[in-house]
């Protein structure tokens, strides 16, 4: 124990090298009976929704969340409390009609409807915010190498985003949804450990933890403050968080692709449902473990880092026994490196398609094609790299991938809830929603309100600017209606509907699925709610 | 023309529509066209499917399963549309592959492209309005993107009954 030893350096490197090959030898055999459209299920649920949330359980998750907690205790669940509330509305409202539309890319949607400029307009908030995250998630495998090592952590960051570009250039580690599953077990493996390992060092086990958190003021996470300017109250959670996540998992390209590649709504609503139910129980997990650091260091008398995102990496390299040390290393740097392909990968794709086919050449062949794909990989890795210098010095880096996206998210969101929810408004209204929706962002940004409460005023002000300006232009035809509109909606089709059904068969009683699922994520936030309640009583008494 | 299995039978197809809510169902058959995925004078690795009124393609892996053209007399077969062209289905498979970039060496093989009938399973939930929900015969999922092609065919179909005239 206590150092990164020869062990632990070929542990690290047998799981990288295993996973690669693991997902070259069977990454075919998948395609066939999951990846593509109408094939054959033959892998069990639990499966695909514990790959799901490996690809949610980034390393971002495993390096800012303790530190988070660290700092501020269970009061940040609060960012993250709304997300089964953001995926019933996303289940409910976007997904069927992005489905129903057919389109590869989330944006073609809002050329469809709103015309050229919306959608390359809309691609390049996308491009942006994104990119700035992907450095973010770039910092943080390179800070886990700069803890191992002790190199220096610009150093690690240029030898990562080497790393990442080369492999998503040459094709990627394939998503194998047996190798998710062993990250999955990994990082979860590293928390309990690490929790197991921690309470045991404690002369009074859980009850120093509990004690020390109930003193500290840190399992108090349901903060009922009007006050816009407290960061984490329940309010900036439920108004600011729920658009947050509304529009990161909705109309961020690099999320929904899963959804928009998904052979049916059932599948897609599935990585939803996933996502809704496991990932506030998960980050209250990454959390505690920031409270249980926080009891150890004062029980031990030890200095934290400056850097709070080294605080796990750290406690991992010094407290676990030689091997697992290495094995959970080694998970968090294929989660990174499997969240910076699917980012590199959307960022890239998202240029050829909305951008290069669209404007500069939009008859080349494939080959072509592909080629300006991985020269757009290149450039996207560069753009990260520049920027993950900076993200050290934004703080957690679990605060920093969310503060980045609610520059752009309210207004991003608020476009498409136009597009789908506004048969009146137009390109003209929804380029203003934009612009505006974004200057608004900027102009709270600059006070002292919660960076949650950005989201909504970029959501409200993109609205009511965008439907007000709509206007002054004609309505949309019915031709840029037709993603929007339900044709089974017109008359005549319920005419032929209506025929049909009265001559088909009976099916038998009715049962909603996807409101039952929708209603299964409403209820699951109120328990999360007063299961947290609960323990903040109990910590003060 | 080549028509599909239909693999979910009567009694599978009415447990899956009890589930999205539908009170009434029946058996159609969407007519689309097929082109082959793979390297020239090499089987097939997987087949797009689309019509004039399909958004994206379809994608099949490995051989279609064909099944005799007899089978299911009286069931709807409505028609997709005609077929779109070469380029369309390359445009097509080049996007799938960008937003999965995997199996880069396959082609779209032109001269393979012909008819096929894809098995679906239409339900209808009555409410304030009827919705149609469209179940692929195949693996029984609901395939919303499918919806506009089986609604125009409807009404193709409806315009040319004899009821109708």
């Amino acid at each position: 124990m206590g150092a990164f030893t020869w062990w632990d350096t070929v542990v690290l490197i047998i799981y990288v090298v295993g996973i690669a090959w693991v997902g070259a030898r069977f990454g075919k055999d998948q395609e066939s009976t999951q990846d593509y459209f109408l094939g054959g299920r033959k892998i069990p649920g639990w499966a695909i929704g514990l790959s799901v949330m490996a690809t949610q359980a980034s390393a971002i998750t495993f390096i800012g969340a303790p530190g988070w907690g660290f700092e501020g205790g269970l009061e940040r669940l609060a960012t993250f409390i709304n997300v089964p509330l953001a995926m019933a509305v996303l289940i409910l409202v976007l997904v069927p009609v992005f489905h129903r539309a057919g389109i590869y890319s989330i944006y073609e949607l809002l050329e469809r409807r709103f015309g050229a400029l919306t959608r390359s307009l809309a691609a390049l908030l996308f491009l942006i915010a994104r990119g700035l995250a992907t450095g973010v998630v770039l910092y943080a495998p390179a800070l886990v190498l700069s803890v191992v090592t002790g190199w220096n952590v610009n150093l690690t960051i240029v030898l990562m985003a080497v790393i990442a570009v080369s492999y998503t250039v040459l094709g990627g580690i394939s998503a194998v949804i047996w190798t998710d599953v062993i990250q999955m077990f990994v990082l979860w493996l590293g928390a309990i450990l690490s929790m197991v390992l921690m309470v045991s060092s404690l002369p009074g086990g859980w009850g120093d933890v509990f004690e020390f958190g109930a003193a500290n003021g840190m399992f108090n996470t349901i903060d009922f403050s009007l006050d816009p300017t407290v960061t984490y109250s329940i309010w900036a959670g439920l108004i600011g968080g729920v658009v947050m996540h509304i529009a990161y998992f909705g109309t961020d390209q690099s999320q929904i692709q899963r959804v928009l590649t998904s052979p049916t709504i059932a599948e897609g609503q599935r990585s939803l449902l996933i996502g809704g139910y496991l990932l506030v129980p998960q980050m209250l997990l990454f959390l505690f473990i920031g409270v249980m650091l926080a009891a150890y260091y004062q029980q031990h008398g030890l200095t934290a880092p400056e850097n709070l995102n080294e605080l796990f990496p750290r406690y991992v390299v010094e407290a676990f026994p030689v091997g697992i040390t290495g094995l959970v290393i080694a998970g968090v740097f294929a989660a990174a490196m499997s969240s910076l392909d699917s980012a590199l990968n959307s960022l890239s794709a998202v240029t050829v398609r909305d951008f290069y086919a669209r404007y500069v050449n939009a008859d080349a062949d494939e080959r072509h094609y592909l080629k300006v794909s991985r020269w757009a990989t290149i450039f996207w890795g560069l753009y990260a790299t520049v920027f993950a210098f900076f993200a050290g010095n934004l703080g957690p880096v679990i605060e920093a991938v969310n503060r980045i996206g609610s520059w752009f998210y309210g207004a991003l969101l608020g476009v498409f809830l136009l597009a789908i929810l506004s048969h009146r408004s137009n390109g003209r209204g929804a380029v203003a929603g934009i612009v505006l929706g974004m200057a608004a962002v900027w102009a709270v940004s600059n006070t002292d309100v919660s960076w949650l409460y950005q989201n909504f005023v970029g959501l409200v002000v993109s609205l009511v600017v965008g439907y007000g300006v709509s206007l002054t232009a004609p309505a949309p035809s019915r031709e840029q209606l037709a993603d929007v509109v339900i044709e089974e909606t017109a008359p005549d089709m319920q005419a032929i509907l209506k025929g049909r059904s009265d001559a088909a068969e009976i099916v038998g009683r009715d049962a909603r699925l996807t409101r039952w699922r929708c209603i299964g994520l409403v209820v699951w936030f109120f328990m999360a709610l007063a299961l947290l309640g609960g323990l903040q009583l109990w910590a003060n008494g | 023309m080549v028509r599909l299995a239909r693999r979910l039978d009567v009694s599978a197809a009415r447990a899956k529509l009890e589930r999205f809510g539908a009170q009434r169902f029946e058996p159609a058959w969407l007519s689309l066209w097929a082109v082959a995925i793979g390297r020239p004078a090499q089987a097939p690795r997987a087949w797009l499917m689309a019509a004039e009124h399909t958004p994206r393609a379809l994608l099949w892996p490995g051989a279609l399963p064909a099944q005799s053209t007899d089978a299911e007399d009286g069931t709807a077969l409505l028609d997709g549309g005609d077929c779109p062209s070469t380029a369309e289905f390359e445009r097509w498979w080049l996007w799938e592959r960008l937003a999965r970039p995997r199996r880069w060496p396959l082609r779209v093989q032109p001269q393979t492209r012909c008819a096929v009938q894809l098995p679906l399973w239409l339900g209808y939930r009555d409410g304030r309005q009827v919705r149609l929900i469209v179940l692929s015969g195949l693996s029984g999922e609901a395939l919303g993107a499918l919806k506009p092609a089986v609604l125009a065919a409807l009404r193709e179909n409806w315009l040319c009954s004899p009821m109708r005239r």
